[in-house]
């Protein structure tokens, strides 16, 4: 205990010197933003700041970086509640309850619920990463290629089976991912596989490019497709602050929401759109109110708001200790760090202390700030919201192109990102996630590296991933959750519950 | 047996194509094949890398299996486009033929007359052009306007970049990439070159006004004992600049924008953000044409 709170002190000390603070809030505004702002991500904008971060020192990075994850998670609850488009796609379930309210006069009460909910699922969240991660780093220290492997498979397998629709496509896109984080110079032999000759491919294929074109170019021009009709609330949006009789109502759901969102971001595959799915179908499960589910019940803002924002606090867990994606922003970050030249994994806390707690401490901070961007600040967001889309894609598009052609500073990569943009928006259209493909793409050269070395070193006998007891486990719990998805009556609810929401 | 699910049936042929493709590439395509791409096309294709055994796997091995389970995975979901319950035609893209091979055709013919480096900037320029218009017919065959108009943008930006400069690429891009979102009218295109030109001013005011605002708020934050990269220093102006445009955007009224003014508007938008790219990181970017320097 009395390490942690060292720890921690030593976290703040870092946090609040006045660069990391200043970069944090630069975090949380960008977050905001991007997140009021429906039709730009998280992941398009981090892939879109990771050649700034070249110039910045890890820590200011890495806090800047994370601020823009939770803070959209802040912002998109605005634009849901106020236009019912979901501005992030981890608000999705918010706009059920959210826009209902705002119809009814309610808007202002939706906001600040969703804010407070989402503050204290913030600071639990980051009690829960300084409590878990270190446990987690001493164990993860002893794992060797064998046990990385094991998570691995499961870390993927969790990510199809939480995918959206079909889970044959959804591990079709994994092995394609896999196969397309191959592509490059192999490490042991240094032949340049699937290179064709081209100079520039024997890199690998950049991950900006596929990160930009399937997230930032499919997602716009899916979004033109689209006729954009918007109804504004913006003249009623008063009164902020919930009622007593709304904190009676909602705080049993956002320490639900908060506990689930917790969970699930720990868990392989998760995250923050996982858990506000989760935290709405359990909350009315559990309801005494469930009748008025879906007609502006204010527990159906709380739970997934608070859900969504300690679900993507908390995915930092396996990124910082185990340095294993469990999303594609964390796989942007583990992006983040490789450039700064740090390799993730549990190493990390105990080679680089202050980026470690600097990162929690200034996650808590950040919270702080964007209560205070969000609450009283409203008004400008809402002025945003006004600008339509068709305003804004083409700086977008420009600001995208011009951060990819950065890269190397020349046109192969933004014709790589345009190349991934088509198929990007094929796989749109044929109803193939994407998410899942950008993990098997991050992961593709790892996991060949230690199935190589766990199969070295057990002179070429697979059952060793089933002797060493911590494998074992994780491809039980692995071939555990495809069983239950498979099973028919879960696979029934589980369509039922992607369509509902 | 009828196909019930297009989506299923597209999405199975493209993993079927993936996985068999990298299974052929890994452990080498049939040497007719290779004989055959390098007549027509004068160009060794590599094939095969070695395979090793599962003790030490050669840079063939895993490959080879994702490529194996990819194409199963594939012919499955193929299989389930006949059974599926779900009903979706089969033409999920609206596919037009006749732009495919006029766009692969031009794409040979600029590959073969690549100009060489030092050749005159006319002749470069419509090499360029010629690129986008291969690339844009040959996205045009399938996909909706949004699809292949954005990306074409995108591709003219990426190939005018270095010959036209930044400015001239970025009014190109907004311009072409305003096209699906509104309906351009006869008076926007007269309008177009004093849009141009007030444009071309923006950018040459943005350009000579940043690095001055830019030492500004550097030294602002060095005097707070902040050590601020200047990249930083302009988004952090450039957020300022968005949430006094945001003010005002409040209170225009909107769906009474034209086309043009529109262009215009992003165009200034986006000169700002790349102002701040290029004097904050400092990249070797041409902002005017090279024929001024």
């Amino acid at each position: 205990m009395e390490a942690l709170f060292a720890n921690l002190g030593l976290g703040f000390s870092v946090a609040l010197s006045f660069q990391n603070l200043f970069y944090c809030l630069m975090g949380v505004l960008l977050g905001t933003l991007i997140g009021v702002l429906p039709g730009i991500g998280p992941v398009a904008t981090i892939a879109m700041l990771l050649p700034v971060t070249f110039t910045l020192n890890p820590t200011s990075a890495l806090i800047m970086l994370a601020g823009i994850y939770y803070g959209a998670q802040y912002g998109g609850s605005t634009t849901a509640i106020l236009v019912n488009i979901p501005g992030e796609s981890s608000s999705v379930v918010t706009c059920l309850d959210g826009y209902q309210m705002a119809r009814q006069g309610r808007a202002g009460p939706a906001l600040g619920i969703a804010a407070i909910g989402s503050f204290f699922a913030g600071c639990v969240a980051t009690i829960i990463i300084a409590l878990f991660a270190p446990p987690l780093a001493e164990v993860a220290l002893k794992f060797g290629p064998a046990e990385y492997f094991s998570l691995m498979v499961l870390g993927l397998i969790a990510a199809t089976v939480l995918a959206h629709g079909s889970l044959i496509k959804a591990i079709a896109m994994v092995i394609l991912g896999l196969l397309l984080g191959l592509v490059g110079t192999d490490v042991n032999s240094g032949v340049a596989r699937f290179s064709f000759g081209v100079s520039e491919l024997s890199d690998g294929i950049g991950f900006v490019s596929v990160a930009m074109g399937v997230f930032g170019f499919a997602e716009i021009i899916a979004n033109l497709e689209q006729k954009e009709h918007r109804e504004v609330f913006t003249k009623k949006v008063s009164n902020l602050l919930p009622s007593l009789q709304d904190f009676k109502d909602t705080w049993a759901s956002i320490l639900r929401g908060t506990a689930i969102g917790s969970f699930l971001g720990i868990s392989p595959g998760g995250g923050a759109l996982l858990a506000s799915f989760a935290a709405y179908t359990l909350e009315k499960k559990v309801s005494k109110n469930s009748a008025n589910f879906g007609k502006g019940a204010i527990q159906g803002v709380a739970a997934p708001e608070s859900a969504n924002n300690a679900g993507a606090q908390t995915s930092f867990i396996p990124l910082l200790t185990l340095g294993i994606p469990s999303n594609p922003v964390m796989a942007l970050m583990i992006g983040a760090m490789m450039i700064q030249g740090i390799a993730p994994g549990p190493q990390v806390m105990t080679e680089r202390p202050q980026l470690f707690w600097g990162m929690i401490a200034s996650m808590w901070v950040g919270n702080l700030m964007l209560v205070v961007l969000n609450l009283p600040m409203i008004g400008m967001w809402i002025k945003l919201l006004m600008v339509p889309y068709r305003i804004l894609y083409p700086s977008i598009l420009v600001f995208c192109c011009v951060g990819v052609y950065s890269l190397s500073n020349s046109p192969f990569d933004v014709m790589q990102t345009a190349a991934f943009g088509v198929v990007g928006y094929i796989w749109v259209k044929l109803e193939c996630e994407p998410a899942p493909l950008i993990l098997g793409f991050i992961l593709g050269p790892l996991m060949e590296e230690n199935l190589r070395r766990a199969m070295l070193l057990s002179r070429g006998d697979p059952l060793v991933f089933f002797q060493r007891p911590i494998s074992l486990t994780m491809l039980l719990i692995a071939a555990f959750l495809l069983a239950v998805v498979l099973a028919p009556t879960v696979r029934k609810k589980r369509e039922e519950a992607f369509v509902e929401a | 047996m009828k196909i019930t699910n297009g989506k299923d049936f597209w999405a199975g042929v493209m993993f079927i194509a993936f996985g068999l493709g990298f299974l052929l590439l890994a452990i080498g395509p049939h040497r007719f094949l290779v004989e055959l791409v390098a007549k027509v096309f004068d160009y060794k294709l590599e094939y095969g890398y070695a395979m090793g055994n599962a003790v030490r796997m050669g840079p063939a091995y895993f490959p080879t299996v994702l490529g194996g389970i990819l194409a199963v995975l594939g012919a499955v979901v193929l299989l389930r486009a006949f059974v599926s319950k779900i009903e979706y035609p089969l033409r999920v893209f609206p596919f037009r033929l006749w732009y495919l091979p006029l766009g692969v055709g031009l794409g040979v013919v600029a590959f073969y007359t690549q100009p060489s480096r030092d050749a005159g900037v006319v002749l470069q320029i419509g090499h360029m052009l010629l690129a986008g218009l291969a690339v844009g017919l040959t996205f045009a065959a399938f996909g909706e306007r949004s699809l292949w108009v954005v990306l074409l943008s995108v591709v003219i930006f990426g190939y005018a970049l270095k010959p036209l400069g930044l400015v001239l690429a970025v009014f190109i891009m907004t311009i072409v990439s305003a096209i699906p979102g509104f309906t351009w009218t006869r008076k926007d295109f007269q309008m177009l070159p004093a849009y141009a030109a007030i444009g071309v001013l923006l950018t040459y005011l943005t350009l000579v006004v940043s690095p001055p605002i830019q030492r500004l708020v550097l030294a602002v934050f060095g005097a707070a004992g902040l050590n601020l990269p200047p990249v930083l220093a302009l988004i952090f102006v450039e957020i300022g600049l968005g949430g006094v445009l945001a003010f005002f955007a409040g209170r225009y009224k909107w769906p009474q924008i034209t086309a043009g003014q529109v262009t215009v508007l992003s165009f200034a938008l986006a000169v700002f953000s790349v102002a701040s790219f290029v004097h904050g990181l400092g990249l070797p970017m041409n902002v005017w044409p090279s024929i001024f320097e």
